[in-house]
């Protein structure tokens, strides 16, 4: 029932000049699993998440994680590039022979509901193409931990509802573990088997809640959990207001 | 000058599209009544007052294509012109790219282009000529200092500017550095480099012709420069006129013909351009 853990981390610390961002973290993420960091602005989500994503060194501490496709919060697609071309650059990137590359490009357009749209240009694209785009060539590079920062926080609450079926399908349908990085106390609900508090002050791990079928299933026992947690959060965000 | 990136809902496209139009005959007719004014005022101040005017030109404009003068002097300039732009770009493109692989090399070397950008190019003729007498060699030293500084800063510039979140991306994606180079750098940084070439196209197009006049002669064959010169020491003014009229031309015809729709159509593709603003 437990699986071998994929991403393990411990004692990991970062601060930038005097100002510790993390200060000894410690996780462990099974094979598979869908896990959401919670935490306030600052708070060293993004820190954490490229230390993971090897864009960015610890200053300490132990960490084990596979080579790990990324999706940042603000769209990232290569403006010169159409839609497919910013998939088809992914796949190339990975040794695919160009014969193989636009069946596969259309498959992953397919994949995110754009197989119409693979012509246009970034531009041309609205928010939640953009970020569909972005998932789609973050799955072209076939690899089994996908990090993702923030990647619904700028679009309207209707897009990201559909995302968020979107994302969860696709996450059975490929069996990736992801990890996904919010402010977001119902998004983290929503999505994570997982969600795991990051305190806003001390850089460490403030707790951690396992999302059930109930709460999945059950509108009442998810807005319960939701509470529990963003009291938690609020006291967290609360604290660092009084400290500082 | 309409604001046309924000007109793109439905309901605005009408709007966008007169003003579109209005902008297209506006960038013709507008110009074309300065020109018949300014062609007005010289020809009935030449009248008054004896010197030469727009008839001379002309006259002179048919004579000089009668003899097939003006394409033998376009053809001579641009002969040397292009080539000695196309090496320009070669040099500077490879020596840019050479620049931002080393902190070291680039401070040793990229304050001294930006210096040579702002030495005006007709200062290296004399020295060129004293060096390696009136001949082509010449010509391509004085084009390549014209445009090398340019295009190296305008490359440079562009490096400068990539978002740290594209290269970043490539960094997600796997990319080595010569995917870096040729899938994140050179693109991103394509715009800039694009103004770089333009304008280095503007100066040793202006170098060139500082040669060709100031060496004089028939040396170099009868280029622009050279029919300007001639001009002036037959005292033609009509000549003269003739010649700045078409090194005019020529410059202005490779901007419209060449630069200009390639750097619209790069701007546009990556939605920094929705309209024609020229
Ligand atoms: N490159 C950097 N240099 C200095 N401080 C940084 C840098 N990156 C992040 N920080 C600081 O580290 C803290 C955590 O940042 P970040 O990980 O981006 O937070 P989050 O993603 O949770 O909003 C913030 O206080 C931020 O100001
Ligand atoms: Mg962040």
């Amino acid at each position: 029932m437990s699986p071998a853990p994929t991403v393990e981390f411990a004692g990991l610390t970062k601060s930038y000049g005097n100002s510790p961002v993390l200060s000894g973290m410690d996780l462990s993420i099974a094979e598979g699993e869908f896990v959401c960091l919670l935490g306030g602005s600052g708070s060293g989500k993004s820190t954490l998440l490229n230390i993971v994503a090897g864009l960015d060194h610890a200053d300490s501490g132990s960490l084990s994680a596979p080579p790990a496709a990324v999706m940042f919060q603000e769209s990232a697609l290569l403006p010169w590039l159409t839609a497919a071309g910013n998939i088809g650059l992914a796949l190339k990137l990975t040794g695919m022979p160009r014969a193989q590359r636009a069946v596969r490009t259309q498959e992953l357009l397919k994949m995110v509901r754009l197989d119409r749209a693979g012509h246009r240009l970034v531009h041309q694209l609205s928010g939640g193409m953009k970020q569909r785009v972005a998932l789609a060539r973050a799955l072209a590079q076939n690899r089994s931990l996908l990090l993702m920062d923030e990647p619904f926080s700028a679009l309207d609450s209707i897009t990201r509802d559909f995302l968020h079926d979107e994302l969860e399908a696709i996450w059975r349908a490929t069996g990736r573990t992801i990890i996904l990085v919010t402010h977001n106390v119902r998004e983290a609900i929503r999505l994570g088997q997982r969600v795991v508090l990051l305190s806003s002050s001390g850089g460490t791990i403030a707790g951690e809640w396992t999302v059930g079928d109930l709460q999945r299933r059950d509108a009442l026992a998810a807005a319960a959990l939701a509470e529990e947690i963003r009291a938690v959060l609020h006291r967290e965000v609360h604290g660092l207001a009084e400290v500082g | 000058m309409p604001k046309l990136a924000e007109a793109t809902s439905g309901s605005n496209r009408l709007s966008l599209r007169g003003s579109l139009r209005g902008l297209r005959s506006r960038s013709i007719v507008a110009p074309a009544i300065t020109l018949v004014v300014v062609f007005l005022l010289w020809a009935f101040s030449a009248a008054a007052t004896g010197n030469a005017g727009p008839v001379e030109l002309f006259a002179s404009l048919s004579r000089l294509w009668a003899s097939g003068e003006i394409a033998q002097s376009v053809a001579t300039s641009l002969g040397r012109g292009i080539p000695g732009f196309l090496l320009a770009v070669l040099v500077g493109t490879v020596l840019a790219l050479a620049l931002t692989r080393s902190l070291w090399l680039r401070a040793a070397v990229a304050p001294f282009m930006t210096c040579l950008l702002t030495l005006p190019t007709v200062a290296w003729v004399p020295l060129a000529i004293l060096f390696f007498g009136v001949t082509d060699t010449t010509v391509y030293f004085v084009v390549l200092t014209g445009a090398v500084p340019a295009i190296v800063n305008g490359l440079l510039a562009g490096v400068d500017q990539i978002q740290p979140l594209h290269r970043r991306v490539g960094t997600v994606l796997g990319a080595g550095w010569f995917d870096m180079a040729t899938h994140i750098v050179l693109p991103a940084a394509l715009p800039s480099y694009v103004s770089g070439l333009r304008q280095g196209w503007a100066f040793s197009w202006r170098a060139l012709m500082a040669a060709e006049i100031i060496s004089g002669g028939q040396d170099l064959g009868l280029g622009l420069g050279t029919l300007l010169q001639r001009g002036r020491e037959l005292d033609d003014v009509g000549g003269v006129l003739a010649a700045i009229l078409l090194i005019l031309l020529v410059g202005v015809v490779i901007e419209v013909l060449v630069f200009g729709p390639f750097e619209r159509r790069l701007l546009r593709r990556r939605g920094l351009l929705t309209g024609g603003t020229r």
